[in-house]
């Protein structure tokens, strides 16, 4: 391999190893814990893949290899975007200065698009290894799945980049985002509304081509079905992947990032008031709180990466909620149904939780250090920042509401006051341990990069352990409503789980300011440090 | 050798939106020189350096670094020239043995070759002693000394330098001038930004002031002096800065 790719690397593993040295004990074991438990359960997938295959007729095979292609290139290209996440990637900006051929930086980017598919990856191992032994699929089978691999990874180069620099321009980054949500939500909702007839025949026209596509072409050929059309297609999409992934590679070589425009003094237009808004906790509360909360206002409205999450909250979970709770084959009376307004707000609550639970500070990076410096006690910048968050949530949550009722969704009185009791009382508990997070694994958040999440694996271990931990409060509920078959005793035991939200938040809240000040140099530490000549997001 | 000069810029545009960041800049600076780049705030100097390394496409004109056209030439161009890279290039996580090590590797040192130089330097920048300490917990003027110990470490034959005495305490200052004086003695170009006047005239050949994007004057800086004049009344007077007459009431 070649030198400067290697220095890269060393350099890479180099920051990885110094950072897990100094790091928080507790916090590396509870990412390797979340590393096993979330890999493990892909790993777990791959090995039913594997026994699936193995045993699989040629009728069997040639449905679901194509199938599974299929999904594996949806999760590979569309997963990271749904998590907010970019996964693995070059920095660019610092290593564009030393003397490296930009096809070698391209080599190394593609390497990295590993990081936002490893959970296919396994899959497709496991797929491989069953199609192997499958007695019936020629030996050199599943080699076809190679190219498809190269597909996604050159492919998911030239998708990153595009969004990056979608994401960059006001605006038209929030209505791409939309325009993505909705690519993303249409074959959902397809499926679940039913695809209308004449679209049912303008595809019915088009299946010969589905076996030309990417996952077509190469399910086939991994199926032991080889066709000279169906290789060409297969080495022709890959060949266009690379295309399209170096096109747009080269392109983001280019940092011509716009100077920083003045801002136009506000004349009683939308800034004036975005102005009076922001003032709004001036008329509740008092200094220094007040002005704590403008500050977190105006640096999270202003955030591009806070604003598109915002979005993404408001519209994601209507389209991934909304087919299988009304559509087709859901049932209005269904769990989902009757609860889709709850589960719509708290799909977004989870959106929200980097930017304004498990890593408060992020934003602030090494600005962060103004809150011992000044006279303010570090409770009240903690409060300020809840305060906000709160905010945040049941705006969300009133967002949510509105589009229910626009969409005419049957929402009741009843079900509009479980969903802010519901949301409130797990806001209160991720604030808890948010807190205690944000305290104990500080990392500094670009405002400016609006598709990149802080920590992915801390998302998705997240999803896996903490989040379904902290909903145990609402669980109860839910279950002293089933028990008793009585709203009364759904809504005792959640005002019960917010009493003791509220003590677990007064309560650790103490404990955190003591760390805190404990921590108070590492914290700075972290927040001012960069990362090395590849980042995560 | 050759008679090219280190570097040729004509007419050179940058234009974001309607503002020209900088505006039909030409210049020459000869090889072996020590060249002044002045200039206000926001007046395009930063603009300026990132078009000469191309990590920034000019809107127009041409950029030639030691005979070479950028960006036709980048890779080589940036093979022999020394970048005094920004603060924010420098790898946090990293200990300031290690970022030599990666930067004499970038430039395609053999691994044992790097670590020796990149030992060698920080002793030099009084910098060892210091092995298990990242470049994150350094002090500004330390971070500014090992940036400038990574410009040096594959001998450049240009050095690009934005800032490079910011932060720096004053035995750092002496020893980077110290070794950039040297490095121009043999014959290597030294091209620099700095707000620090006085020490751009005691070391510089020759200066450009820069203002709003537009070359005010260049030349050698005896030639720009009128009597008594020091550099930083010359570059007052040609800015077109005003003394603040006014304060404020309550300060």
């Amino acid at each position: 391999m070649n030198r400067q790719l290697l220095a890269i690397l060393w350099a890479q593993w180099r920051t990885l190893r110094n950072y897990y040295l100094r790091a928080h004990m507790g916090g590396v074991a509870f990412s390797v814990l979340m590393g096993v438990l979330w890999y493990g359960m892909w790993t777990a997938g791959a090995f039913g893949a594997s026994i699936l295959l193995v045993t699989g007729e040629q009728r069997f095979l040639s449905r679901a290899v194509p199938f599974g292609l299929l999904m594996a290139f949806l999760y590979w290209q569309l997963f990271p975007l749904l998590m907010g996440s970019a996964g693995a990637f070059l920095d660019i900006r610092r290593l564009l200065v030393y003397p490296v051929p930009h096809g070698q930086l391209f080599s190394v980017e593609v390497l990295l698009r590993f990081s936002t598919g490893v959970e296919m990856m396994l899959i497709l191992t496991g797929a491989a290894v069953g199609l192997w032994r499958n007695p019936i699929v020629p030996a050199w089978a599943p080699l076809a799945l190679i190219p498809f691999i190269l597909f996604n990874l050159f492919l998911s180069v030239g998708v990153k980049q595009i969004l990056t620099r979608m994401f960059e321009r006001k605006v038209f980054r929030e209505l791409s985002m939309l325009l993505f949500v909705a690519a993303v939500a249409l074959p959902q909702v397809l499926a679940s509304t039913g695809v209308p007839e004449p679209l049912q025949r303008a595809f019915g026209s088009f299946v010969g081509v589905y076996a030309l596509l990417p996952w077509g072409a190469a399910g086939n050929l991994a199926a032991g079905a080889p066709s000279a059309l169906g290789i060409t297609a297969l080495l022709g999409w890959t060949a266009f992947a690379w295309r399209f992934g170096r096109r747009h590679f080269e392109r983001s070589l280019r940092l011509d990032d716009a100077p920083p425009r003045p801002v136009p003094p506000s004349s009683g237009t939308a800034s004036g008031r975005a102005g009076r808004l922001y003032c709004l906790p001036s008329l509740l509360f008092r200094d220094p709180l007040a002005a704590l909360m403008e500050r977190e206002v105006r640096t999270l409205f202003r955030s591009p990466r806070f604003r598109l999450i915002l979005l993404l909250g408001c519209t994601l979970g209507q389209l991934v909620w909304l087919p299988q709770s009304f559509g087709k084959y859901g049932s209005p009376s269904g769990v989902i149904a009757t609860n889709y307004l709850t589960l719509s707000s708290l799909y977004a609550l989870l959106l929200l939780g980097d930017n304004l639970f498990w890593n408060s500070f992020g934003f602030d990076r090494s600005a962060a250090q103004l809150y011992f410096v000044t006279p303010v006690r570090l409770a009240t910048v903690l409060v300020a920042k809840n305060a906000v968050a709160v905010f945040f949530v049941l705006l969300e949550t009133t967002v949510i509401t509105l589009l229910c009722l626009v969409l005419r969704l049957p929402i009741t009185g009843e079900g509009t006051v479980e969903a802010y009791l519901v949301t409130m009382t797990y806001t209160l508990f991720m604030l808890s341990v948010g807190n205690l997070a944000s305290v104990y694994q500080p990392r500094p958040i670009s405002p400016a990069h609006a598709w990149r999440s802080s920590s992915p694996g801390k998302v998705q271990a997240s999803l896996l352990l903490l989040y379904p931990a902290l909903s145990l409060p609402l669980l109860l509920a839910y279950g002293a409503r089933y028990a008793f078959d009585s709203q009364l005793a759904f809504y005792a035991v959640l005002l019960v789980d917010m009493g003791i939200g509220a003590v677990v938040y007064w309560v650790a809240l103490d404990s955190i300011l003591e760390a805190a000040e404990g921590r108070k140099e590492a914290m700075l530490a972290a927040l001012s440090h960069s990362e090395g000549p590849m980042s995560a997001g | 050798m050759d008679a090219s000069p280190a570097m040729a810029v004509t007419d050179l545009r940058k234009v974001y939106g309607d503002r020209a960041a900088v505006d039909g800049l030409t210049l020459t600076v000869p090889r072996g020189c020590f060249f002044g780049f002045l200039g206000p705030n926001g007046a395009g100097k930063t603009t300026t350096i990132k078009m000469l390394i191309g990590l920034s496409t000019p809107t127009s004109g041409a950029v030639e670094i030691l005979g070479l056209a950028m960006p036709a030439q980048a890779v080589e161009i940036r093979r022999r020239i020394g970048l005094v890279p920004d603060e924010s290039l420098l790898f946090d996580h990293l200990t300031g043995a290690e970022f030599l090590e990666f930067v004499g590797r970038m430039y395609e040192l053999p691994a044992a070759q790097a670590r020796q130089r990149g030992r060698e330097l920080l002793a030099l920048f009084q910098l060892d002693g210091k092995d298990r300490k990242l470049i994150g917990e350094y002090s500004k003027g330390m971070r500014k000394r090992v940036a400038m110990a990574a410009s040096l470490i594959h001998r450049p034959q240009l050095f690009l330098m934005d800032e490079p005495f910011e932060g720096v305490d004053a035995v750092g200052a002496r020893l980077m001038k110290d070794l950039l004086l040297d490095q121009v003695r043999n014959g290597a170009t030294v091209f620099l930004t700095s707000h620090v006047l006085d020490v751009v005239e005691r070391l510089c050949d020759r200066v450009a002031i820069i203002h709003e994007g537009k070359l005010v004057v260049e030349g050698p800086i005896d030639e720009l002096r009128t009597g008594a004049e020091s550099l930083e009344e010359i570059f007052v007077r040609l800015v077109g800065a005003e003394r603040v007459t006014e304060t404020l009431d309550w300060l």
